[in-house]
Protein backbone atom coordinates (compact mmCIF):
# COMPACT_ATOMS: atom_id res chain seq x y z
CA UNK A 1 0.00 0.00 0.00
CA UNK A 2 2.83 2.37 0.84
CA UNK A 3 4.25 1.94 -2.60
CA UNK A 4 0.89 2.63 -4.16
CA UNK A 5 1.22 5.75 -6.28
CA UNK A 6 -2.44 6.60 -6.04
CA UNK A 7 -2.22 6.47 -2.28
CA UNK A 8 0.91 8.66 -2.35
CA UNK A 9 -0.98 11.30 -4.27
CA UNK A 10 -3.99 10.86 -1.98
CA UNK A 11 -1.69 11.59 0.96
CA UNK A 12 -0.97 14.99 -0.54
CA UNK A 13 -4.68 15.59 -0.89
CA UNK A 14 -5.25 14.79 2.75
CA UNK A 15 -3.16 17.83 3.64
CA UNK A 16 -5.61 19.98 1.67
CA UNK A 17 -8.20 19.45 4.38
CA UNK A 18 -7.94 20.98 7.82
CA UNK A 19 -6.82 18.82 10.71
CA UNK A 20 -10.32 19.16 12.14
CA UNK A 21 -11.85 17.81 8.94
CA UNK A 22 -9.47 14.86 8.85
CA UNK A 23 -10.22 14.07 12.46
CA UNK A 24 -13.95 14.11 11.74
CA UNK A 25 -13.47 12.00 8.66
CA UNK A 26 -11.37 9.41 10.47
CA UNK A 27 -13.98 9.06 13.20
CA UNK A 28 -16.67 8.70 10.57
CA UNK A 29 -14.66 6.05 8.77
CA UNK A 30 -14.00 4.12 11.98
CA UNK A 31 -17.71 4.17 12.77
CA UNK A 32 -18.66 3.13 9.29
CA UNK A 33 -16.27 0.18 9.48
CA UNK A 34 -17.71 -0.94 12.81
CA UNK A 35 -21.33 -0.58 11.82
CA UNK A 36 -21.16 -1.45 8.14
CA UNK A 37 -22.45 1.99 7.31
CA UNK A 38 -21.69 4.36 4.48
CA UNK A 39 -20.50 7.96 4.70
CA UNK A 40 -22.18 10.69 2.75
CA UNK A 41 -19.43 12.05 0.49
CA UNK A 42 -21.41 15.26 0.08
CA UNK A 43 -20.09 16.79 3.26
CA UNK A 44 -16.54 16.67 1.90
CA UNK A 45 -17.35 17.69 -1.67
CA UNK A 46 -16.05 21.22 -1.07
CA UNK A 47 -12.61 19.80 -0.27
CA UNK A 48 -12.15 16.90 -2.70
CA UNK A 49 -13.57 15.65 -5.96
CA UNK A 50 -15.59 12.44 -5.70
CA UNK A 51 -12.76 10.39 -7.12
CA UNK A 52 -10.25 11.78 -4.65
CA UNK A 53 -12.73 11.25 -1.88
CA UNK A 54 -12.95 7.55 -2.71
CA UNK A 55 -9.18 7.19 -2.76
CA UNK A 56 -8.81 8.92 0.57
CA UNK A 57 -11.67 7.08 2.15
CA UNK A 58 -10.49 3.62 1.05
CA UNK A 59 -6.92 4.49 1.93
CA UNK A 60 -7.73 5.72 5.41
CA UNK A 61 -10.08 2.88 6.16
CA UNK A 62 -7.45 0.38 5.14
CA UNK A 63 -4.90 2.13 7.37
CA UNK A 64 -7.29 2.00 10.32
CA UNK A 65 -8.09 -1.66 9.76
CA UNK A 66 -4.50 -2.75 9.20
CA UNK A 67 -3.25 -0.73 12.17
CA UNK A 68 -5.63 -2.56 14.48
CA UNK A 69 -5.40 -5.88 12.64
CA UNK A 70 -1.63 -5.99 12.85
CA UNK A 71 -1.58 -4.23 16.22
CA UNK A 72 0.72 -1.47 14.92
CA UNK A 73 2.44 0.93 17.25
CA UNK A 74 2.13 4.67 16.56
CA UNK A 75 5.57 4.58 14.91
CA UNK A 76 4.43 1.87 12.53
CA UNK A 77 1.29 3.85 11.68
CA UNK A 78 3.35 6.98 11.04
CA UNK A 79 5.65 4.97 8.81
CA UNK A 80 2.72 3.67 6.79
CA UNK A 81 1.46 7.21 6.35
CA UNK A 82 4.74 8.12 4.67
CA UNK A 83 5.13 11.73 3.76
CA UNK A 84 2.02 12.99 5.54
CA UNK A 85 2.58 15.94 7.90
CA UNK A 86 3.10 15.01 11.53
CA UNK A 87 -0.02 16.72 13.00
CA UNK A 88 -2.17 14.67 10.58
CA UNK A 89 -0.30 11.50 11.50
CA UNK A 90 -0.91 12.19 15.15
CA UNK A 91 -4.64 12.67 14.57
CA UNK A 92 -4.85 9.35 12.74
CA UNK A 93 -2.90 7.58 15.49
CA UNK A 94 -5.29 9.08 18.06
CA UNK A 95 -8.32 7.92 16.11
CA UNK A 96 -6.85 4.42 15.92
CA UNK A 97 -6.30 4.27 19.66
CA UNK A 98 -9.77 5.64 20.42
CA UNK A 99 -11.54 3.15 18.18
CA UNK A 100 -9.14 0.29 18.79
CA UNK A 101 -11.49 -1.86 20.78
CA UNK A 102 -14.51 -1.37 18.52
CA UNK A 103 -12.40 -2.00 15.42
CA UNK A 104 -10.92 -5.11 16.97
CA UNK A 105 -14.41 -6.39 17.76
CA UNK A 106 -15.40 -5.76 14.18
CA UNK A 107 -12.34 -7.64 12.94
CA UNK A 108 -13.18 -10.53 15.25
CA UNK A 109 -16.64 -10.56 13.73
CA UNK A 110 -15.10 -10.52 10.26
CA UNK A 111 -12.84 -13.37 11.32
CA UNK A 112 -15.83 -15.34 12.51
CA UNK A 113 -17.49 -14.59 9.21
CA UNK A 114 -14.69 -16.51 7.50
CA UNK A 115 -17.01 -19.49 7.61
CA UNK A 116 -19.64 -21.29 5.58
CA UNK A 117 -22.30 -19.38 7.46
CA UNK A 118 -22.44 -17.10 10.42
CA UNK A 119 -25.14 -16.04 12.84
CA UNK A 120 -25.75 -12.36 12.20
CA UNK A 121 -28.67 -11.81 14.50
CA UNK A 122 -31.38 -13.60 16.38
CA UNK A 123 -34.73 -12.75 17.88
CA UNK A 124 -37.15 -14.64 20.00
CA UNK A 125 -40.68 -14.45 21.18
CA UNK A 126 -42.45 -16.41 23.82
CA UNK A 127 -45.97 -17.52 23.11
CA UNK A 128 -48.60 -19.23 25.18
CA UNK A 129 -50.49 -21.70 23.07
CA UNK A 130 -54.11 -21.57 24.12
CA UNK A 131 -55.86 -24.10 21.96
CA UNK A 132 -55.48 -26.24 18.88
CA UNK A 133 -57.70 -28.29 16.62
CA UNK A 134 -56.86 -31.28 18.78
CA UNK A 135 -57.30 -29.84 22.23
CA UNK A 136 -59.58 -26.99 23.29
CA UNK A 137 -57.34 -25.88 26.12
CA UNK A 138 -53.58 -26.28 25.74
CA UNK A 139 -51.94 -23.57 27.89
CA UNK A 140 -48.50 -24.51 26.69
CA UNK A 141 -45.66 -22.01 26.33
CA UNK A 142 -43.69 -22.10 23.10
CA UNK A 143 -40.56 -20.17 22.28
CA UNK A 144 -40.07 -19.09 18.73
CA UNK A 145 -36.44 -18.51 17.93
CA UNK A 146 -35.59 -16.83 14.69
CA UNK A 147 -32.00 -16.81 13.50
CA UNK A 148 -30.60 -14.62 10.77
CA UNK A 149 -27.85 -16.69 9.20
CA UNK A 150 -25.54 -15.16 6.62
CA UNK A 151 -24.37 -17.77 4.19
CA UNK A 152 -21.02 -17.78 2.45
CA UNK A 153 -22.66 -16.68 -0.80
CA UNK A 154 -23.73 -13.52 1.01
CA UNK A 155 -27.36 -14.49 1.12
CA UNK A 156 -29.46 -14.17 4.23
CA UNK A 157 -31.34 -17.15 5.49
CA UNK A 158 -33.86 -16.79 8.26
CA UNK A 159 -34.21 -19.98 10.21
CA UNK A 160 -37.01 -20.28 12.72
CA UNK A 161 -37.63 -23.00 15.20
CA UNK A 162 -40.33 -23.52 17.78
CA UNK A 163 -39.19 -24.84 21.12
CA UNK A 164 -41.33 -26.23 23.87
CA UNK A 165 -40.17 -26.31 27.45
CA UNK A 166 -38.29 -29.58 27.20
CA UNK A 167 -36.61 -28.67 23.92
CA UNK A 168 -35.54 -25.33 25.30
CA UNK A 169 -34.02 -26.83 28.42
CA UNK A 170 -32.26 -29.40 26.26
CA UNK A 171 -30.83 -26.62 24.11
CA UNK A 172 -29.80 -24.54 27.11
CA UNK A 173 -28.11 -27.40 28.93
CA UNK A 174 -26.20 -28.24 25.77
CA UNK A 175 -25.15 -24.63 25.31
CA UNK A 176 -24.22 -24.38 29.00
CA UNK A 177 -21.51 -26.98 28.63
CA UNK A 178 -20.36 -25.17 25.51
CA UNK A 179 -20.31 -21.93 27.48
CA UNK A 180 -17.98 -23.50 30.03
CA UNK A 181 -15.38 -24.20 27.37
CA UNK A 182 -15.81 -20.70 25.99
CA UNK A 183 -15.26 -19.19 29.42
CA UNK A 184 -12.18 -21.29 29.99
CA UNK A 185 -10.78 -20.07 26.72
CA UNK A 186 -11.51 -16.41 27.43
CA UNK A 187 -9.85 -16.50 30.84
CA UNK A 188 -6.86 -18.65 29.96
CA UNK A 189 -5.47 -19.05 26.51
CA UNK A 190 -4.65 -22.65 25.67
CA UNK A 191 -1.03 -23.67 25.47
CA UNK A 192 -0.36 -25.42 22.20
CA UNK B 1 -79.61 -28.91 22.22
CA UNK B 2 -76.06 -28.09 23.08
CA UNK B 3 -73.66 -30.67 24.38
CA UNK B 4 -70.47 -30.07 26.30
CA UNK B 5 -68.74 -33.01 24.66
CA UNK B 6 -69.44 -31.38 21.30
CA UNK B 7 -67.84 -28.14 22.45
CA UNK B 8 -71.18 -26.59 23.47
CA UNK B 9 -72.60 -27.17 20.01
CA UNK B 10 -75.31 -29.35 18.58
CA UNK B 11 -74.49 -33.02 18.26
CA UNK B 12 -73.88 -33.81 14.56
CA UNK B 13 -76.77 -35.66 12.99
CA UNK B 14 -74.66 -38.57 11.82
CA UNK B 15 -73.51 -39.23 15.40
CA UNK B 16 -77.13 -39.22 16.53
CA UNK B 17 -77.93 -41.83 13.91
CA UNK B 18 -74.96 -44.02 14.87
CA UNK B 19 -75.84 -43.92 18.56
CA UNK B 20 -78.87 -45.91 17.56
CA UNK B 21 -76.62 -48.53 15.98
CA UNK B 22 -74.34 -48.60 19.02
CA UNK B 23 -77.29 -49.46 21.26
CA UNK B 24 -77.72 -52.69 19.33
CA UNK B 25 -74.59 -54.33 20.73
CA UNK B 26 -74.23 -55.34 24.37
CA UNK B 27 -72.64 -53.00 26.90
CA UNK B 28 -69.75 -55.44 27.45
CA UNK B 29 -68.98 -55.38 23.74
CA UNK B 30 -69.21 -51.60 23.78
CA UNK B 31 -66.52 -51.52 26.42
CA UNK B 32 -64.23 -53.77 24.40
CA UNK B 33 -64.95 -51.83 21.24
CA UNK B 34 -64.18 -48.57 23.02
CA UNK B 35 -60.81 -49.95 24.12
CA UNK B 36 -60.02 -50.79 20.49
CA UNK B 37 -61.03 -47.36 19.25
CA UNK B 38 -58.99 -45.67 21.99
CA UNK B 39 -55.97 -47.64 20.81
CA UNK B 40 -56.62 -46.47 17.28
CA UNK B 41 -56.80 -42.80 18.29
CA UNK B 42 -53.60 -43.13 20.30
CA UNK B 43 -51.80 -44.28 17.19
CA UNK B 44 -51.68 -48.02 17.80
CA UNK B 45 -53.35 -49.99 15.10
CA UNK B 46 -56.90 -51.17 15.32
CA UNK B 47 -57.40 -54.93 15.43
CA UNK B 48 -60.06 -55.23 12.74
CA UNK B 49 -60.52 -58.95 13.23
CA UNK B 50 -61.28 -58.45 16.88
CA UNK B 51 -63.69 -55.63 16.09
CA UNK B 52 -65.40 -57.84 13.58
CA UNK B 53 -65.82 -60.59 16.18
CA UNK B 54 -67.12 -58.13 18.77
CA UNK B 55 -69.84 -56.95 16.47
CA UNK B 56 -70.68 -60.29 14.86
CA UNK B 57 -73.49 -61.31 17.20
CA UNK B 58 -75.26 -58.01 16.59
CA UNK B 59 -75.16 -58.99 12.89
CA UNK B 60 -73.40 -55.77 11.94
CA UNK B 61 -72.60 -55.18 8.32
CA UNK B 62 -69.33 -53.64 7.24
CA UNK B 63 -71.01 -50.26 6.96
CA UNK B 64 -72.36 -50.52 10.50
CA UNK B 65 -68.96 -51.48 11.88
CA UNK B 66 -67.36 -48.52 10.18
CA UNK B 67 -70.08 -46.22 11.41
CA UNK B 68 -69.87 -47.38 15.01
CA UNK B 69 -66.09 -46.98 15.02
CA UNK B 70 -66.48 -43.48 13.58
CA UNK B 71 -69.09 -42.52 16.15
CA UNK B 72 -67.02 -43.85 19.05
CA UNK B 73 -63.96 -42.04 17.71
CA UNK B 74 -65.89 -38.80 17.51
CA UNK B 75 -67.33 -39.13 21.00
CA UNK B 76 -64.01 -39.99 22.64
CA UNK B 77 -61.94 -37.45 20.69
CA UNK B 78 -64.37 -34.63 21.15
CA UNK B 79 -64.92 -35.31 24.84
CA UNK B 80 -61.17 -35.36 25.48
CA UNK B 81 -60.71 -32.24 23.36
CA UNK B 82 -63.20 -30.25 25.44
CA UNK B 83 -62.03 -31.84 28.69
CA UNK B 84 -65.43 -33.24 29.57
CA UNK B 85 -65.51 -35.34 32.71
CA UNK B 86 -66.81 -38.95 32.35
CA UNK B 87 -69.93 -38.26 34.37
CA UNK B 88 -71.05 -35.40 32.16
CA UNK B 89 -70.29 -37.45 29.08
CA UNK B 90 -72.39 -40.28 30.44
CA UNK B 91 -75.31 -37.93 31.10
CA UNK B 92 -75.14 -36.35 27.71
CA UNK B 93 -74.93 -39.67 25.89
CA UNK B 94 -78.00 -40.84 27.78
CA UNK B 95 -79.81 -37.71 26.68
CA UNK B 96 -78.91 -38.68 23.14
CA UNK B 97 -80.55 -42.06 23.65
CA UNK B 98 -77.70 -44.43 24.42
CA UNK B 99 -78.81 -46.91 27.12
CA UNK B 100 -77.41 -46.37 30.61
CA UNK B 101 -75.34 -49.62 30.74
CA UNK B 102 -73.77 -48.64 27.42
CA UNK B 103 -72.84 -45.16 28.57
CA UNK B 104 -71.45 -46.52 31.83
CA UNK B 105 -69.09 -48.93 30.13
CA UNK B 106 -68.15 -46.40 27.44
CA UNK B 107 -67.41 -43.77 30.06
CA UNK B 108 -65.44 -46.20 32.18
CA UNK B 109 -63.05 -46.74 29.28
CA UNK B 110 -63.09 -43.02 28.57
CA UNK B 111 -62.15 -42.13 32.13
CA UNK B 112 -59.27 -44.64 31.94
CA UNK B 113 -58.06 -43.18 28.67
CA UNK B 114 -58.88 -39.48 29.11
CA UNK B 115 -55.50 -38.31 30.33
CA UNK B 116 -53.52 -40.33 27.79
CA UNK B 117 -55.83 -39.07 25.03
CA UNK B 118 -55.26 -35.48 26.09
CA UNK B 119 -51.54 -36.03 26.42
CA UNK B 120 -51.54 -37.49 22.91
CA UNK B 121 -53.49 -34.52 21.52
CA UNK B 122 -51.14 -32.14 23.30
CA UNK B 123 -48.17 -33.82 21.67
CA UNK B 124 -49.71 -34.00 18.23
CA UNK B 125 -51.04 -30.45 18.25
CA UNK B 126 -49.74 -28.44 15.36
CA UNK B 127 -46.09 -27.56 15.65
CA UNK B 128 -44.45 -25.62 12.88
CA UNK B 129 -41.07 -27.05 13.75
CA UNK B 130 -39.23 -28.97 16.43
CA UNK B 131 -35.69 -28.92 17.63
CA UNK B 132 -34.32 -32.40 17.31
CA UNK B 133 -30.63 -32.18 18.07
CA UNK B 134 -27.92 -29.76 19.11
CA UNK B 135 -24.27 -30.14 18.32
CA UNK B 136 -21.57 -27.65 19.14
CA UNK B 137 -17.85 -27.15 18.88
CA UNK B 138 -15.65 -24.48 20.39
CA UNK B 139 -12.67 -23.28 18.37
CA UNK B 140 -9.88 -21.08 19.55
CA UNK B 141 -8.98 -18.76 16.71
CA UNK B 142 -5.34 -17.82 16.70
CA UNK B 143 -4.94 -15.61 13.66
CA UNK B 144 -6.75 -14.56 10.52
CA UNK B 145 -6.28 -12.52 7.40
CA UNK B 146 -8.34 -9.81 9.08
CA UNK B 147 -6.65 -9.80 12.43
CA UNK B 148 -3.11 -10.96 13.09
CA UNK B 149 -3.64 -11.93 16.70
CA UNK B 150 -7.18 -13.02 17.34
CA UNK B 151 -6.89 -15.32 20.36
CA UNK B 152 -10.62 -15.53 20.80
CA UNK B 153 -12.90 -18.53 21.01
CA UNK B 154 -15.59 -18.98 18.41
CA UNK B 155 -18.53 -21.33 18.56
CA UNK B 156 -19.89 -23.61 15.87
CA UNK B 157 -23.47 -24.64 16.33
CA UNK B 158 -25.45 -27.22 14.46
CA UNK B 159 -29.14 -27.40 15.13
CA UNK B 160 -31.19 -30.26 13.77
CA UNK B 161 -34.56 -28.72 13.03
CA UNK B 162 -37.51 -30.88 12.17
CA UNK B 163 -40.09 -28.99 10.17
CA UNK B 164 -43.61 -30.03 11.08
CA UNK B 165 -44.38 -33.70 11.47
CA UNK B 166 -42.07 -34.85 8.74
CA UNK B 167 -39.28 -37.18 9.66
CA UNK B 168 -36.51 -35.48 7.72
CA UNK B 169 -34.10 -33.19 9.53
CA UNK B 170 -33.03 -29.80 8.34
CA UNK B 171 -29.61 -29.17 9.77
CA UNK B 172 -28.59 -25.54 10.28
CA UNK B 173 -24.96 -24.85 10.92
CA UNK B 174 -23.40 -21.53 11.75
CA UNK B 175 -20.50 -19.89 13.51
CA UNK B 176 -20.83 -17.20 16.12
CA UNK B 177 -18.46 -15.10 18.15
CA UNK B 178 -18.03 -15.81 21.83
CA UNK B 179 -19.78 -12.54 22.63
CA UNK B 180 -22.80 -13.32 20.53
CA UNK B 181 -22.89 -16.80 21.97
CA UNK B 182 -23.03 -15.38 25.49
CA UNK B 183 -25.89 -13.08 24.51
CA UNK B 184 -27.76 -15.96 22.86
CA UNK B 185 -27.43 -18.18 25.89
CA UNK B 186 -28.35 -15.34 28.23
CA UNK B 187 -31.49 -14.51 26.31
CA UNK B 188 -32.55 -18.13 26.01
CA UNK B 189 -32.25 -18.40 29.78
CA UNK B 190 -34.36 -15.28 30.15
CA UNK B 191 -37.03 -16.86 27.98
CA UNK B 192 -36.80 -20.07 30.00
CA UNK B 193 -37.34 -18.13 33.21
CA UNK B 194 -40.49 -16.56 31.88
CA UNK B 195 -41.62 -19.97 30.69
CA UNK B 196 -41.17 -21.62 34.08
CA UNK B 197 -42.83 -18.71 35.85
CA UNK B 198 -45.84 -19.19 33.60
CA UNK B 199 -46.37 -22.66 34.97
CA UNK B 200 -46.61 -21.39 38.55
Amino acid sequence: MMADLKWESALEDISKASIQDIENLCHLIANSICHDGAIDPGQFSSIWSLEKWWQIQTGLSSVLKTAVGKNWSNDQISKALGSLDDPYKKIICDVVSIHKEALRNKLIQDTTAVSHSVLADFDWKLKLTLASDKLASLQEPLLQLSMDVRQSNGKRKIVTVELDQSELSKLISSLESCSKSVQQLTTTAPQP
Amino acid sequence: MKFRFCGDLDCPDWVLAEINILSKITSVKIKLLTVQVLKDILGESLDYEKVHKLTSDAKFEIGDIKASIAALSFILTSAAKYNVDPETLSNELQQLGLPKEHTTSLCKSYSDGQSSLQEHFRKTSLRVSNLDSVQWRVDYVLSSSELQEVNEPSVQLKLGIKPGETSHLEPVTFTLTADKFRVLLQELKQAQNIMTNLGN
